[in-house]
């Protein structure tokens, strides 16, 4: 006997997908055979899936798209490609660079493979058996992608709408690109689930920017699997701005020396929403380097947190693992969790943590206040101020522009006295 | 122009300014001396508009307005500045970032239409360069990783920036070295005009020799003790407070 009613629904949707209807519907059966993840497991203590165990929720189906207008933001991008209700989208997707068109192409068959194993976790495998379609993007050696590929998931269904989305970045030797994953909905419930497997080979470099601006009832959880080869570079960043539960996972691993990843992330939270990062980063080659920068806020009965792994294994010496969580509370009904966890075999590496959990600097106020700033405007300069560490690192342009300009759209919306 | 009268202030349930009485017009410079703790940093940022000091009876008129009903970035665009004894660190700021910010601020409260990134970058490199500001230090973010000398010297960039009516200048001449002194003191007195108005609260002669005040008032246990001219200073400075007070 399954556990909830609702397994039985997502058992016979996943027959009905392409590609190999048995191994979907095991999939499935195999993730659900315990049900959703509680608070009780350790990796989902803060975050709720409550939301999910509604009988309702179906498969996203294709969405008329006649009237919908496709905005990214970004004005030059190597190819933009659309994914609505969990779709792809040929009528809406553009392609820019001769590179790019190349190194694209659309899948809607099962895959159950993983960059970096995850196999206990349901999430994970239920993105396995019921996904619909994902980008399968293949750079080929040495060949650098300058602009940002930008893949855009629109959720425009009914209420109760579940989509599941599974992308693949594979980066050759020397390849070099940026992918920017942006989550936007109507106010439906719905579930957004999203998996992107990464393999970076030796020598090969991704920026990668997952954006949530979820629907204000939307379950968002996203996770990525990133495997390292030797001086390969990783940069994640996620902004997580949306949804009334938003989710990052990133699980990388680290097989080559000399590798650099570099995964940050801001989170603003009000309204009762939840925005949590959950990461590992594990070490199992020497001389590799590993620093996360995650700064969150949270207002209005919104909470966030960040769980951060690190493990080095015994041979990976000299590794540089670095974390560092910044919350801030605006009000005492903001809530904020840290749970830092490191586990180091290797004696000869300099790992550090850092979390703290604060309040706006009430001198820091006062002072901008008594230079004629009004205190909404000065409490938005501390407040871009500190989420900014976490933007610190992605590389000057057009995206990064495009990236705060959203952060202080959502502070304007959120944070002046009439909103607090 | 600043006209306090039986001024009561509160700090949580400690009263620290006690019937305290101040009057200062245009065209003077006042100084205010007193033993540490005396409550002249407490006067200071009561002025200024700190919330956390409670006015418990008493009024401040400035200019004709009633100062107390005003918000602390209200009175900055009436015309009032404050030097801080402690000028804040601002991580993530940068300091012309926050000087443009506060102008604008400013301008706007005023109907005026926003400084060009042009001229603000003009006046604020004329203003830095006579205050012997490093330009790379308006870059560096406000505050942060400053001396305590640099730090009274962007206090100096930013009134010299905004360019008040009545400036209250809380120990600005702390923590600096004898050139800087001199180079702060000269920014002080350029700032003295018909128009304008100076307080500076410090415990040291050094300062008044530069910057002549017309009054200096001794301030102890939330009072004004004892007023006079600046001959009193150099009798604070030889007998201390206790014989003269
Ligand atoms: N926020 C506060 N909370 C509690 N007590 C305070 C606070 N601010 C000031 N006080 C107290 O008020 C009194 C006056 O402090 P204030 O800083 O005004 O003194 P001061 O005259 O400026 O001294 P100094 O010469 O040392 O700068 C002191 O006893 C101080 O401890
Ligand atoms: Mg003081």
């Amino acid at each position: 006997m399954m556990p909830f009613d609702f397994i039985d629904h997502y058992l016979n949707t996943a027959s009905s997908l392409s590609g190999d209807a048995v191994a979907r519907r095991d999939a499935v059966q195999a993730a659900l055979k315990d049900g959703l993840p509680t608070s009780k497991h350790e990796n989902w203590r803060y975050t709720n899936l409550k939301a999910l165990k509604s009988n309702a929720f179906a498969l996203t189906s294709v969405a008329d798209q006649n009237e919908m207008v496709i905005e990214d933001g970004l004005k030059d991008v190597s190819a933009r490609l659309v994914f609505i209700n969990g779709h792809y989208s040929p009528e809406q997707s553009q392609f820019f660079d001769e590179r790019a068109k190349a190194s694209i192409r659309i899948s809607d068959e099962y895959s159950s493979a993983l960059a970096v194993p995850d196999k206990t976790d349901v999430i994970t495998g239920m993105n396995a058996g019921l996904m619909q379609a994902g980008a399968v993007i293949n750079v080929a050696e040495n060949c650098v992608i300058d602009l940002p590929i930008s893949i855009q998931h629109i959720s425009e269904g009914a209420d109760y709408g579940a989509q599941f989305i599974r992308h693949t970045i594979t980066l050759s030797e020397g390849a070099s690109a940026s992918v920017i994953e942006a989550f936007t909905g109507n106010d439906k419930t719905y579930w957004t689930n999203a998996i992107t497997n990464i393999k970076l080979c030796d020598g090969a470099q991704l920026d990668h920017v997952r954006l949530s601006e979820e629907g204000v009832n939307a379950v968002h959880t996203s996770k990525a699997f990133v495997l390292m080869d030797a001086k390969a570079k990783y940069h994640a960043l996620t902004l997580s701005l949306g949804g009334e539960t938003t989710r990052f996972e990133s699980h990388v691993r680290i097989q080559g020396e000399g590798a650099v990843a570099t995964i940050d992330g801001a989170a603003l939270a009000s309204l009762g929403t939840s925005h949590d990062a959950l990461t590992h980063i594990d070490h199992t080659v020497p001389n590799a380097h590993s620093d996360q920068v995650f700064r969150t806020i949270a207002s209005k009965r919104g909470r966030t947190s960040f769980q951060g792994k690190v493990t080095v294994a015994q041979n990976a010496q000299k590794t540089l693992a670095d974390q560092s969580f910044r919350a801030l509370l605006l009000d005492r009904t903001g809530e904020a969790n840290a749970k830092p966890e490191l586990e180091i075999l290797a004696d000869d590496v300099k790992c550090s943590h850092g979390a703290t959990v604060g309040e706006l600097d009430e001198n820091a106020l006062f002072y901008m206040q008594s230079r004629g700033i009004d205190p909404d405007t000065a409490r938005q300069i501390l407040v871009e101020a500190f989420t900014g560490d976490a933007l610190a690192r992605l590389s000057e342009g057009a995206l990064k522009d495009m990236l705060v300009a959203k952060t202080q759209n959502w502070m304007r919306t959120h944070l002046t006295s009439e909103a607090i | 122009m600043l006209n306090i009268t039986d001024l009561h202030v509160n700090v949580g349930d400690s009263q620290i300014i006690n019937g305290l009485n101040l009057r200062i017009k245009a065209g003077e410079t006042h100084a205010i001396m007193g033993p540490n703790g005396a409550g002249k940093s407490t006067l200071a940022s009561t002025l200024a508009g700190r919330t956390t000091f409670d006015v418990t009876s008493g009024s401040v008129d400035f200019e004709g307005q009633n100062l107390l009903e005003m918000e602390a970035h209200e009175r900055v665009a009436a015309g009032l500045f404050l030097g801080f004894q402690y000028p804040v660190e601002i991580p993530g700021v940068s300091n012309l970032n926050f000087m443009r910010t506060a102008m604008n601020s400013i301008r706007k409260q005023l109907g005026k239409s926003e400084l060009s990134a042009g001229e603000f970058l003009k006046e604020v490199r004329t203003v830095a360069a006579k205050l012997d500001m490093d330009f790379d230090m308006l870059k560096r973010f406000v505050n942060v990783g400053f001396s305590g000398g640099e730090k009274k010297r962007n206090e100096m960039v930013q009134m010299a920036m905004l360019n008040p009516k009545l400036a209250i200048l809380d120990e600005t001449d702390s923590g600096l070295d004898i050139d800087a002194l001199r180079i702060v003191s000269d920014g002080i007195n350029a700032q003295r005009r018909d128009d304008t108005a100076i307080l500076m609260i410090t415990h040291y002669q050094r300062l008044l020799d530069y910057v002549k005040p017309d009054f200096v008032h001794v301030l102890s246990a939330g009072q004004i003790v004892k007023s006079g001219g600046p001959e009193l200073a150099r009798e604070l400075e030889e007998k201390g407070y206790a014989a003269v007070a």
